[in-house]
């Protein structure tokens, strides 16, 4: 025992004693370095590091570039599962259904296209690539890849008067690498992996002293799905393609099948080339353009009809252009998206082009000490056309003709510090005017900082948002027609909304974080909020007509329903960091309740049908009143961790598991079959593990060794999507 | 028999307050050296900051003080950089000038330094300590975002875990110091 004693104080002596002369000596080495060499040293500490996310006034969280890398993400999407308060589920290999803090699968027993998340903002370098047709992001169609990434800043919760209109669940804001030394640099990484998958990026910038730099970069992805397999809606089984019913049943035979499903063993094909440039002509005179064009194709999700499984080919070609100035305390940024697309490749009224231009003012002033001003006034406009590709006259696309959404806003923002600077207030304000509907919308957010001191802040948000018009609520014109029986059609007609109610939501917040130790720090959040106006397409009224050409004629049209949600939940994230080791565990702990639901999709007008148990005035949109139901398809509990070590110079492991609770989504053939199974997806609870090994050699080159769903949990994330599996990614990165 | 199950359990016992002992020498040990490490850790980010501190003397020009014979370098507020500036003061000299560190409480106990640090823990407001330093040809350092907008000469920030310091040329100037134009270069100027 004395020896063991021994043993262990004369070890303990001799790390202590070699630790301290290591402090000792680095002080004393670093006085014979140069200013310019200092500047080049990265230090350590996790105060530093995380100390802008520590004053944050809002619930947000960065994800840079190193981390990505070291985590062995594979993509910009997959990089979301280590940001705090994000849902993501993939649906093929590559492809994913982000959301933030949930709102999804609103209304339940909804079409596909209602699953997608419509209520986060995407932005690339502060502009939006939103989908303004139904409100979400077609990530695939992102021009730029990790290559590009400096980092991605996620904030969760309404922001809409900070960072414009859509931000009502949240927003992601894709920040894109600048060159960071002077003269030339490359970079390329290229991944290899399991399922035919192939990701090769490469940029190469220039960067002439501190006043002009420009980067091109390229990048390519190609995946192949995890299984061959459809699911047929009528069977309730997954089965080859030529044997999913609605595939057989297709009247424009095998020429059509194939038009639709040109690859049925692909998840994505992708490739995009970028365009950046920066000048400083003076101190505060900075300008900055962005160009680029990209093409994908992908098998994913988003809507389905007559004759095709949930799975649907989508392409999409676009290119955009960006510039922005930042003169003095003035700041202008002009943005254009112009592309085609094809979510439902095929099918030709899901094919229409279209474009949106985006410019924004903000003039920031302070009046008085530790208070700025931010005015600012925008003006967006989004046009989707489809006369090209349908028969217009018979209202044949789906909204059969050019659609444009225009928003004129003005906002405010304010920032003050007081006392000393412990209490921060930061206030947006921000109205909008859309020329449909015809109404104004105000936004707003308040958010307040009281730091104690150095190591404990508390923060509170309260915050109201809206989302922008979208064009099939605004805009669907669209008529459909079929034979009733041997003699007669039917016509029913689907028609936009231009005085729709536009979803809002409001949230308070309250937030605590704690620097514990300089390397330990807490950062609770928790939240409530209430979001209204969800939209739906309501059978409003139809007449049967026994003698005429057309014996049934119905009315279709986008209309706001009665159910409205409320969110109660926490999020709780601790960063540790000690040596070589950094460990970020965190979860999110939340219930959804949804009030005055009806699964009726009609108006008391209606004409009886079965779905509506034969009685309109009884089972409508309105007959949930007073209701309220546990939303299940969000999960209550969902989290992740990043856990990384940096064993020596050359070597990085890392472990990024991520986990959920149970789910269920609903679709809406549960309410045709109501057999408990066709039109409802019981997503199982699971923890997901990724792993990489990064092992650098000469400092330029990095190779790589990534796993992702190491366990290989094959249950399925996403309603009658494919079963994830194991992957194994081998790759290099190279930087010159 | 009856020997033998007193022994058995003494065994037992000595087998089981050895095992704690043990385990309790390593958690010592560890939980030792873990303090250790958070102390080097923070070291590094202070030791960066006092050679920074160091290497500005280079390029500052000084105004004449009382004392020709020292180069004073105060802090005020707790900070961990204490350390390391103890260590240059032993070896280190500005202009063959002994370097002397002060430490100040509270704002009304400054005196004259060519250089004053503001740690990050000092909890004072920064009015009171400029209040205290204007005109007095101190160059004053700060680490919190902002304060070279609020009168600091050089405060220290961290951009992409590297050291980097903003300066306020105005405030370097309103102390009577020139700061050299390859300083400058480095730094970013804030108005």
């Amino acid at each position: 025992m004395k020896k063991t004693v021994a043993f262990a104080l004369c070890m303990y002596a001799i790390v202590i004693t070699h630790l301290n002369a290591q402090t000792k000596d680095s002080v004393s080495q670093l006085l014979h370095l140069s200013i310019e060499s200092l500047m080049n040293i990265p230090i350590y500490s996790a105060s530093k590091t995380s100390e802008s996310t520590f004053e944050a006034p809002l619930s947000s969280s960065v994800v840079t570039r190193d981390q990505i890398k070291r985590a062995g993400c594979t993509s910009i999407m997959e990089a979301l599962r280590l940001v705090p308060g994000v849902i993501v589920r993939e649906q093929t290999n590559g492809n994913y259904d982000i959301h933030i803090r949930g709102l999804d699968n609103i209304p339940p027993n909804s079409n596909l296209i209602f699953f997608t998340s419509s209520t986060t903002l995407v932005m690339i370098d502060n502009y939006p690539v939103y989908n303004y047709l139904h409100g979400g992001t077609f990530w695939e169609t992102l021009p730029i890849d990790l290559n590009d990434v400096e980092k991605i800043e996620v904030v969760r919760g309404p922001s809409a008067a900070l960072y414009g209109p859509n931000a009502v669940s949240g927003v992601i804001n894709i920040i894109t690498r600048k060159p960071d030394k002077e003269g030339l640099y490359s970079v390329a990484n290229a991944l290899a992996g399991s399922y035919n998958s192939i990701i090769a990026n490469a940029s190469v910038g220039y960067k002439r002293t501190d006043k002009i730099s420009a980067v091109i970069s390229g990048n390519f992805q190609n995946r192949n799905r995890t299984g061959s397999d459809y699911y047929d809606p009528f069977t309730g089984k997954y089965t080859s393609l030529d044997s999913v019913t609605a595939v057989k049943l297709n009247p424009q035979g095998v020429a059509n099948v194939n038009q639709r499903y040109p690859h049925p063993d692909l998840a994505m094909r992708k490739y995009a080339v970028n365009g950046f440039i920066n000048y400083s002509a003076a101190p505060k005179i900075h300008f900055s353009a962005a160009l680029g064009a990209q093409h994908s194709l992908v098998q994913k999700e988003f809507a389905t009809d007559s004759y095709s499984p949930a799975l649907t080919t989508a392409k999409s070609d676009t290119w955009y252009g960006s510039i922005k100035g930042d003169i003095n305390d003035c700041m202008i940024q002009l943005s254009y998206l112009n592309g085609t697309q094809s979510p439902l490749l095929g099918a030709s009224i899901w094919r229409w082009n279209y474009n949106t231009l985006d410019a924004v003012v903000e003039y920031k002033i302070s009046p008085i000490k530790n208070l700025s001003l931010t005015p600012g006034i925008m003006y967006r406009r989004a046009v989707y056309d489809d006369s090209k590709y349908v028969n217009t006259a018979i209202k044949e696309g789906l909204w059969s003709g050019k659609a444009e959404s225009v928003t004129k806003a003005v906002s405010l923002r304010a920032d003050y510090k007081l006392f000393n600077q412990k209490l921060r207030v930061v206030g947006g304000g921000r109205a909008d005017m859309f020329n449909y509907p015809d109404k104004t919308y105000y936004s707003y957010q308040l958010a307040a900082t009281y730091k104690f001191n150095d190591r404990n802040l508390i923060r509170v948000v309260h915050s109201k948002a809206n989302r922008t018009p979208l064009i099939i609520d605004l805009f669907s014109n669209l008529d459909i027609t079929g034979p009733l029986n041997a003699s007669q059609t039917y016509l029913l007609e689907v028609r936009g909304n231009k005085n729709i109610k536009l979803l809002t939501s409001g949230m308070f917040e309250a937030g605590y974080r704690m620097q514990v130790t300089d390397n330990l720090q807490f950062d609770l959040e928790l939240f409530t909020t209430t979001t209204r106006n969800f939209s739906y397409t309501i059978f409003e009224s139809g007449a049967f007509n026994a003698t005429g050409p057309v014996g049934f004629s119905g009315l279709l049209d986008l209309n706001n329903i009665a159910v409205y949600t409320k969110q109660w939940g926490g999020t709780l994230e601790a960063n540790y960091v000690a040596g070589s080791w950094q460990i970020r565990p965190f979860v999110t702990l939340q219930k959804t309740m949804l009030y005055d639901y009806s699964p009726y999709a009609n108006s008391p007008q209606a004409p009886p049908i079965p779905a509506d148990n034969n009685n309109p005035a009884m089972y409508n949109i309105y007959s949930g009143i007073g209701t309220k139901i546990k939303h299940r398809a969000t999960p209550a509990c969902y989290g992740g961790a990043y856990i990384n070590w940096k064993a020596c110079s050359r070597l990085n492991v890392n472990l990024n598991p991520w986990f959920y609770s149970n789910q269920t989504q609903l679709e809406s053939s549960n309410l045709t079959y109501k057999d408990g199974q066709r039109g409802v997806e019981n997503i199982k609870g699971k923890l997901m593990m990724n792993a990489a090994v990064l092992y650098t050699i000469k400092n330029k080159f990095t190779l790589t060794l990534t796993c992702r769903n190491c366990f290989n949990n094959k249950s399925r994330e996403f309603y009658r999507a494919d079963a994830p599996a194991l992957m194994v990614f081998g790759g290099v990165n190279v930087e010159l | 028999m009856k020997s033998y199950r007193p022994y058995k359990y003494r065994d037992r016992y000595k087998w089981l307050t050895g095992k704690l002992y043990k385990t309790g020498m390593l958690l010592f040990c560890i939980t030792c050296s873990f303090t250790s490490r958070q102390q080097k850790d923070k070291a590094s980010e202070y030791n960066m900051k006092a050679a920074f501190i160091y290497n500005f003397t280079k390029y500052i020009e000084w105004k004449p003080s009382l004392d020709e014979n020292e180069f004073t370098i105060g802090v005020i507020g707790p900070s961990p950089i204490n350390d390391p500036l103890g260590e240059i003061v032993k070896t280190a000299t500005v202009d063959s000038k002994k370097i002397t560190i002060k430490r100040f409480s509270k704002p009304a106990d400054i005196s004259f330094c060519h250089i004053l640090f503001i740690s990050r823990n000092s909890g004072f407001p920064l009015e009171d300590i400029l209040a205290k330093t204007n005109g007095k040809g101190m160059l004053i350092i700060s680490e919190q975002d902002g304060y070279a907008g609020l009168g600091t000469a050089i405060n220290f920030v961290i951009v992409n875990s590297k050291l980097k310091f903003e300066a306020n040329t105005k405030a370097i100037n309103a102390a009577g110091l020139t700061a050299s134009s390859q300083l400058l270069k480095l730094a970013i100027i804030v108005k």
